[in-house]
Formats: structure tokens, C-alpha cells, sequence
């Protein structure tokens, strides 16, 4: 279980976060949706230390901070926001410094590292591009590989801003996938869209707004809050459930 | 063969040839077959003058590379340098207070220039060198902000800068000895600098090679390689120390030599790719064969006279970068 009570989190004199609770299980997948700047990313960084924040986390029900830095990296992996590529090296140099946490600096190469290589790179479908530099990848190969590389440490709560960035329609189909599996499989996600739409497979939505918990629960109970949220936005009830979509100014 | 197997190939293959061609090249010009009988012999000129110029272009080349590759992933800059964090500025002033201190300056010069392999001014170009570092990550309030870190040792770097030049200006000679040794000079290392420079190498190549690692997970950005369980701060700090010894023992005992840090990495980094497992020995290597060339340029360029080496790694270091931007606006 990863746990946060009371969080809060301050850019300077700007409040970031504010009182904010949140708890998810092995198993469960919780999305983070929220308007630009009601700190979702922020969310992130404090639950993955890398922010200082006033409030408890805690993993397994022990505090954060009681883990060492690797035992957090073996427990915990972050896909960034538009993560820098790397110049001059290969994909599979990238997703192997995945396996870092389990390596520690000066561990060798093991089977085990090898395995959970080939289990990265089998679930994102990029195989194919193991021996391939970087930036020689199109924007939705890259995200791809920068997901391969968070899976290979096989944490047990992946943290992910923004994951279908870059992506077209199928990969984003395929990616949300991929989620729900690792979920059912019993990873812990917690996953940060821009799109609403994206969180229809997870199992809750967590609302944001100027940094604290405006409302929790399923999709389909939040769309009302979630048109407050965003003025510009429309919904349409379909056959398959409620879709939130840009209007252009007629509602 | 992968590319960078060939790449070490090339290297290793260079570096006994350049040191050679060193060996060979100077006021009296040596065969192959006279180089090797005197080494044998242990003959003055080859021995105790040409051996040690040469095994210390080829640290310092090394040290520089190597400070240069592992400034350049810390930074995750391609045209960091070694020089970044102030260590240039720091030592010419440590240099030009050591002149003031003696006061005297004919005698100091003639010191400096350091025949009897005097190591009063390279232990204050040294502690200069290490001074500015310091005093840019007390500036920046740690190792932990990387753009910080950048800003701070620029601005370290133009306040001793203008210090220096104060303390220049005070008199004609003091310009000629600072003046010189900002030029980066390979003629007075003998066999006491040969050792020193092994020492700085010998401890910054491995503990620098043992923390490649760190270097390619902060390629994928600061946030996520503490989340890969690395204890960022500590390691920045390990590196930057690292880094700034090899730099500062180069910079004691051969003044200030451009572009070997900037340039060797660079293409090193276009040719065998940026696993910094890979660049940091080779960036090493490949820095050792381009000061060994350098120097035994700069020592026939002009015979009978000899440029500074510094001069020489410049005039080669502009036309390469010239080459790089052609080759850029030429893919797009």
C-alpha cells in the first residue's frame, strides 16, 4: 500500500499541494486528472521523494524515508514528463538502466536483469528497436522506451506522468492495456491524463484542483465535476459510457 | 565488429605511435632504431628531456578527456568542458599570486619555469583551481542544482579572471609569466611532474570509470535517476571532486590547454555513442593521443622555436568545431 496523509508541498511562497490524502494498493489503478497546475506532477515528486513535502508517505506502512534510495528504486518507478533523450545511446542501454535499483553501482549483469530486459521490452513492443539510437526514434517510440525502461525494475507501484503523451490512438489503446494488465496482475498505478477519457480503465479518479482533492471516485460518477473543471469542455453520453470531449465555445 | 571495439583498436593502436613520433620529433631529429637505443641507454636527450614531455602530454590529454566526458554527462551538456566549474581562472590566479608572493620576479619566472622542477607555483595553481570549484558549488548552494552549478562557475570564473589580470597589470614581467602560462606549456614537465600527473590520473580513471553508471542514468534526467535509487547529491559531489583533481594536477603542471576536454568527447560521443562506460576510458585514451600529437606539432610548427601547446590545440579545436556546424546545417 502506498499511503500520503496531509501532503503538502510549497514552490516558494506558492502552495503546490495542500492537505491532500491518497492511498493505493497493489493491484489497484488510480488515475490523476486535474486542470493545468493543480499539482498533479507534484503528487508525483512527493510520493516518490523527490520533492520536500510536510505530511506522511508511507510504503507498506513504513514511512518513505525509513527505505534506502534503492530499496525505494526497486518499490517505485516514475516515467517522467517529456524526459530528456539521451544523445548516442541505444535502447537497450536506456531500458537496462532500468535494472539499476537491483544492480546497485557496481553489480554485475545477472539473468535475472536479462529476463526483466526482455519482459520490458516484450510489453511496450520494442523489441524491435533494442538496437536503435534514440534519437533516432519517432516522440511515441521514445515514450515507449521510457515506459520499457520504468517496467524493467518490476516495481511494485509505477508512477507515470502523462504516459500516453506522444502516442497515436492505437498505441495510446494499446498502452492503456498494458496498464490494466499490470494492474490485474497486481502492480499499483498511479498515472497522471491530461485526457479524461484515458482514465475509463482505471479503477478510481482523483480530482485535483489547486492543489488538494476536489472529488474521488469513477470516472463515470466524476463527469459533472469534471465539465466544473474545465469550462471549455463538453460531455456526450454514448453507448459505451460518458466521453469527455473540447467543445468550441456553443455550450 | 561493433563500432567502438574498433574504436579501441584505433586508440590503443595510436597512442604507442604518437608517443614515438614524439619521441623522434625535435631539435635533433632521432630514427626509429635511435629512439629505441636511447631509451635503452637511457640517453639524456631521449630519456630525461623527450620521455617525460611526451608520458605527460599524454596524462594531461588524458586527464582532460577524462574530466571533460565526465563534465559533460554531469552537465548533460556536449560543449561543457573541463574548465567549466572555474578550474582555468582559479589556477592563473593561484599562478599569479604565487608571483606576487615571491616578490622578486626574474628569480621567480626562472622558478616557474621551473628546471629544477619547483613546486611552488603548480601547488598554487592547484589550490587556485580547487578554490574556484569550491567556491562556485558554495555559491550554488550545493551540487544539487545542476544550472546553478553552471552560473556559478562562470561567475567565479570572470571575477578571478579580472583579479588576475589586476594583479598582471602591476607589472611587464608578471604579464609575461601569467601570460605564458595561460597559453598551457608541455616544455618544462619532467620526470617529478610525470609522477605527480600519474598520481591525479591514477586516482580520478577508475574512481571517474566506476561511476559511468551515474552518468548514463542522469542522462534521463536528475529526477529520474534518483528514482533508479542513486544518492544524487553525494555522487554529484564524488564526481565534481574527481573531475576537478584531474583537472587542477593538468592545469598545475601544464597551464591552461583548450579544447583536448571539449572536443575529445565530442567525437568520440558521434562515433562510438554516449555510454559513458565507453566515453570515459576512451575520451581518456583519445585525449592522451591528441595532446601527444599536439605537442609534437607545436614543437616543429615553428622550428627552431616552439609554440605553446595551448596555441596549438586552439588552432586545431576551431576548424573541428567549424566541421561539426557544416556537418550539422548539412543534415538539417
Amino acid at each position: 500500500m502506498l499511503r500520503a496523509s496531509g501532503l503538502a508541498v510549497r514552490y516558494g511562497r506558492r502552495a503546490a499541494l495542500s492537505g491532500v490524502d491518497l492511498a493505493v494498493g497493489p493491484g489497484e489503478w488510480v488515475a490523476l486528472l486535474g486542470p493545468n497546475g493543480s499539482g498533479k506532477s507534484t503528487l508525483l515528486f512527493a510520493l516518490l521523494g523527490l520533492v520536500p513535502h510536510w505530511g506522511r508517505v508511507e510504503l507498506f506502512g513504513r514511512p518513505l524515508a525509513a527505505y534506502t534510495s534503492w530499496e525505494r528504486g526497486r518499490l517505485l518507478a516514475y516515467l517522467p514528463q517529456n524526459g530528456p533523450v539521451p544523445e548516442g545511446m541505444r535502447v537497450r542501454e536506456v531500458v537496462a538502466l532500468g535494472r539499476l535499483p537491483h544492480q546497485g553501482l557496481f553489480g554485475r549483469w545477472r539473468g535475472e536483469d536479462e529476463e526483466a530486459l526482455g519482459f520490458a521490452l516484450r510489453a511496450t513492443e520494442t523489441e524491435g528497436l533494442a538496437d536503435r539510437f534514440l534519437e533516432t526514434l519517432s516522440g511515441g517510440e521514445r515514450q515507449r522506451v521510457a515506459l520499457a525502461r520504468a517496467l524493467a525494475a518490476r516495481p511494485r507501484f509505477l508512477l507515470l506522468d502523462e504516459p500516453t503523451n506522444h502516442l497515436d490512438l492505437d498505441h495510446q489503446a494499446r498502452l492503456l492495456g498494458l496498464l490494466r494488465r499490470l494492474a490485474d496482475e497486481g502492480v499499483g498505478v498511479i498515472s497522471v491524463f491530461h485526457d479524461p477519457n484515458h482514465a475509463r480503465a482505471a479503477d478510481r479518479v482523483v480530482l485535483l484542483e489547486a492543489g488538494r482533492v476536489r472529488a474521488e471516485g469513477p470516472l463515470r460518477a466524476l463527469v459533472d465535476e469534471i465539465l466544473a473543471l474545465y469550462p471549455g469542455a463538453e460531455a456526450w453520453e454514448t453507448p459505451r459510457g460518458p466521453v469527455v470531449l473540447p467543445g468550441w465555445g456553443r455550450r | 565488429m561493433p563500432k567502438r571495439t574498433w574504436v579501441w583498436l584505433g586508440l590503443f593502436a595510436l597512442l604507442p605511435l604518437a608517443l614515438l613520433l614524439g619521441l623522434s620529433v625535435g631539435a635533433v631529429p632521432l630514427g626509429l632504431s635511435q629512439v629505441l637505443a636511447g631509451l635503452a641507454e637511457r640517453a639524456p636527450v631521449v630519456y630525461e628531456i623527450r620521455l617525460p614531455r611526451v608520458l605527460g602530454a599524454a596524462l594531461v590529454g588524458a586527464a582532460l578527456g577524462l574530466s571533460g566526458a565526465a563534465y559533460q554527462g554531469l552537465f548533460k551538456n556536449p560543449l561543457a568542458d573541463p574548465y567549466l566549474m572555474g578550474t582555468a581562472s582559479g589556477a592563473a590566479f593561484g599562478v599569479a599570486v604565487a608571483l606576487l608572493l615571491e616578490g622578486d620576479l626574474s628569480p621567480a619566472y626562472a622558478h616557474w619555469i621551473g628546471a629544477d622542477g619547483g613546486l611552488f607555483v603548480p601547488a598554487f595553481a592547484f589550490v587556485g583551481a580547487l578554490f574556484a570549484v569550491t567556491l562556485a558549488v558554495v555559491l550554488a548552494g550545493g551540487v544539487g542544482r545542476t544550472r546553478e552549478l553552471i552560473l556559478a562557475g562562470v561567475v567565479v570564473g570572470s571575477v578571478l579572471t579580472g583579479l588576475t589580470t589586476y594583479l598582471m597589470l602591476r607589472d611587464a614581467d608578471r604579464v609575461r609569466a601569467v601570460f605564458a602560462y595561460t597559453l598551457g606549456n608541455l616544455a618544462f614537465v619532467g620526470w617529478p611532474e610525470v609522477q605527480r600527473l600519474s598520481l591525479y590520473l591514477a586516482v580520478s580513471l577508475p574512481v571517474l570509470w566506476g561511476m559511468a553508471r551515474v552518468l548514463n542514468a542522469v542522462q534521463l534526467g536528475e529526477g529520474v535517476a534518483r528514482t533508479l535509487g542513486l544518492p544524487l547529491d553525494l555522487l554529484k559531489f564524488a564526481l565534481i571532486a574527481t573531475a576537478t583533481l584531474a583537472t587542477a594536477g593538468a592545469v598545475a603542471e601544464a597551464g591552461i590547454i583548450g579544447f583536448v576536454g571539449l572536443v575529445v568527447p565530442h567525437a568520440l560521443r558521434r562515433i562510438g555513442g554516449g555510454d559513458y562506460r565507453f566515453l570515459l576510458p576512451a575520451s581518456a585514451l583519445g585525449g592522451a593521443v591528441l595532446l601527444v600529437l599536439a605537442d609534437t606539432l607545436a614543437r616543429v610548427l615553428v622550428r627552431p622555436a616552439e609554440l605553446p601547446v595551448g596555441v596549438v590545440t586552439t588552432l586545431l579545436g576551431g576548424p573541428f568545431f567549424l566541421y561539426l556546424l557544416w556537418r550539422m546545417r548539412a543534415s538539417g
